[in-house]
């Protein structure tokens, strides 16, 4: 493939604990080298997330992908065509995925960067976990053109999908990239939620086996809990919209309420 | 003015506490009814601030902003057709302020609530005394093309376009006491540092004596630290991010509460 989807970021107000979540309940594994100041590095062999503080002026929550690219330039070349208004911004050297930062039709953000290019976890030669990251949902506006863009640009492959189905599902061979469509009509019962990232995916060998990790988990340690979902009216109508991706069969949230959907392998 | 923005929302993980902040930095009152199931709501006098629990797959931070109109109708009517992309949907009964989501051509989210309406509760239909004299001033939002929502706010909600000093890229739009700042986005402005997705920017206060305004917030900072203002600048990358909201801030002095939430002061 042209492009792989290899990197995700959330901010969050407790980025410590918070990795240590994903590290108990599904087995990520830390950098060898970690930079503990600046934001803790988890990944399944394959995506690494960074997962980083809140700094001033930012919100928490799920913030952006990442796309490592055969040839940088290239992608350049192509996201210009694509839309010359489209502007990509070179990152300072102390990122360890980061070379380039873009954006798409919609302004959602991603990072670019090529293999050479890439540090810590990122360039490590590591195994693989057993639960792995399957997909990164972002909702936006015109989920069709995103769509295309993603496509023409990376070579994501379309996936099928029902023909009632508003959103789009890309794939990298491995991961995939979800494009739901956000529309206000759909946010009647609830908070609209602003447009950008949504949830990302995790396939693992057993939702029953996770369910019990989960509960075991939060007796061992209250301070890593996923939050309640679907109580109350507004809960229930914040938890139909997340299932009505087809993509999970079991939901949960982190200890900040970031969206985690899982399926079984 | 057809319009008022007489309401902001702030998301946050530690909402009962971010209203102490506000209680005793910028002495913002509370609502007698408080719905201590819901958010904590904190008022000038003229406009609401509320700072809502921070629910499963939100986002965390500055959120949204609300106006009361004159007409509803009016708002639809202005908008159909004549602004692609932009929208509105009805909202449940319970919430004090909302009667309407809406949003505008780039997708950025605002309530709406018709003067005299049901809707309108707690703050939102009291009158709340500001002992502290601070007042706020100010919402700001960062989005791609900033002309053209600058133009839907004008035309749809009336609210008058301000005169820019020369070489400012931002428009400003007021609804006589509350300016409604467009900044244009554009990921090169975030060269040197992470790069920040359209939306709400910075929230804006007026203080009578910026004197007094620093040494209280300092004092309360020093005596309870859970209620220190977020400290701008020190590293690098945050220097960057420092300059880019000073340069884009209308007053001399720019902090953030505890959550990070930037906040720009400007001297009445």
């Amino acid at each position: 493939m042209f492009a792989r989807l290899n990197h995700i970021a959330i901010c969050t107000d407790h980025y410590a604990i918070n990795a240590k979540f994903y590290e108990a309940l599904f087995g990520l594994k830390t950098a060898k080298n970690p930079r503990p100041a600046r934001a803790v590095v988890v990944s399944d062999g394959y995506v690494g997330m960074n997962i980083i503080p809140r700094r001033e002026g930012r919100t928490s929550g799920l913030d952006h992908f990442g796309l490592e690219v055969e040839d940088l330039a290239e992608a350049r070349s192509r996201i210009h065509k694509f839309d010359p208004s489209i502007k990509l911004l070179k990152r300072p050297p102390v990122r360890p995925f980061a070379a380039y930062s873009a954006h798409d039709p919609d302004t959602n953000i991603f990072d670019l960067s090529e293999k050479k290019m890439q540090k810590d976890i990122y360039s490590e030669e590591r195994e693989e976990t057993v639960c792995k990251f399957s997909h990164f949902a972002l909702r936006t506006r015109h989920a069709e053109r995103c769509a295309e863009f993603y496509t023409e640009v990376f070579e994501l492959n379309l996936i099928n999908k029902n023909s009632d189905d508003p959103n789009y599902y890309l794939s990298d061979g491995r991961m995939t990239l979800a494009i739901l469509q956000w529309d206000m009509d759909d946010y009647y019962g609830m908070d609209p939620q602003r447009l950008g990232p949504d949830h990302i995916g995790f396939k693992v060998e057993s939702i029953e086996a996770l369910k019990e990790n989960l509960e075991d988990l939060t007796g061992q340690n209250p301070l890593m809990r996923s939050r309640p979902l679907g109580f109350g009216d507004e809960g229930k109508a914040r938890l139909s919209l997340f299932q009505s991706v087809p993509l999970n069969s079991y939901h949960l949230t982190d200890i900040e309420g970031v969206y985690i959907g899982a399926s079984e392998e | 003015m057809f319009a008022h923005i007489n309401h902001m929302a702030i998301i946050s993980n530690q909402y009962p506490f971010l209203q102490k902040y506000y209680q005793s930095v910028f002495g913002l009152e509370t609502s007698g009814r408080n719905d201590f199931e819901s958010a904590s709501v904190v008022s000038d006098g003229n406009l609401g601030l509320n700072i809502i629990p921070r629910r499963d797959g939100y986002v965390g931070g500055l959120d949204h902003f609300g106006m009361v109109v004159d007409s509803i109708e009016a708002v639809e009517d202005r908008m159909s057709g004549a602004y692609e992309g932009a929208g509105c949907v009805k909202r449940p009964a319970i919430r004090p302020f909302a009667a309407y989501s809406g949003h505008d051509p780039d997708g950025n989210v605002f309530d709406l609530a018709e003067k005299g309406s049901k809707n309108l509760r707690d703050v939102y239909s009291e009158g709340v005394e500001n002992a502290a004299n601070c007042t706020f001033n100010r919402f700001a939002i960062r989005t791609p093309h900033a002309e053209r929502c600058a133009e839907f706010y004008s035309e749809v909600f009336e609210l008058q376009l301000s005169n820019r000093k020369e070489g400012d890229p931002n428009f400003h739009l007021t609804d006589g006491t509350m300016t409604l700042s467009i900044m244009p986005w554009s990921v090169s402005i975030f060269a040197g540092m992470s790069i920040k997705r359209p939306g709400p920017d910075h929230i804006g206060f007026k203080v009578k004596d910026m004197d007094a305004f620093k040494a209280e917030e300092k004092r309360i900072g020093e005596k309870n630290t859970f209620l220190a203002s977020r400290r701008l600048g020190g590293s690098e990358e945050s220097e960057v991010r420092r300059e880019l909201f000073a340069s884009n801030a209308l007053g001399s002095y720019q902090t953030a509460d505890p959550d990070g939430t930037w906040i720009d002061v400007v001297q009445a």
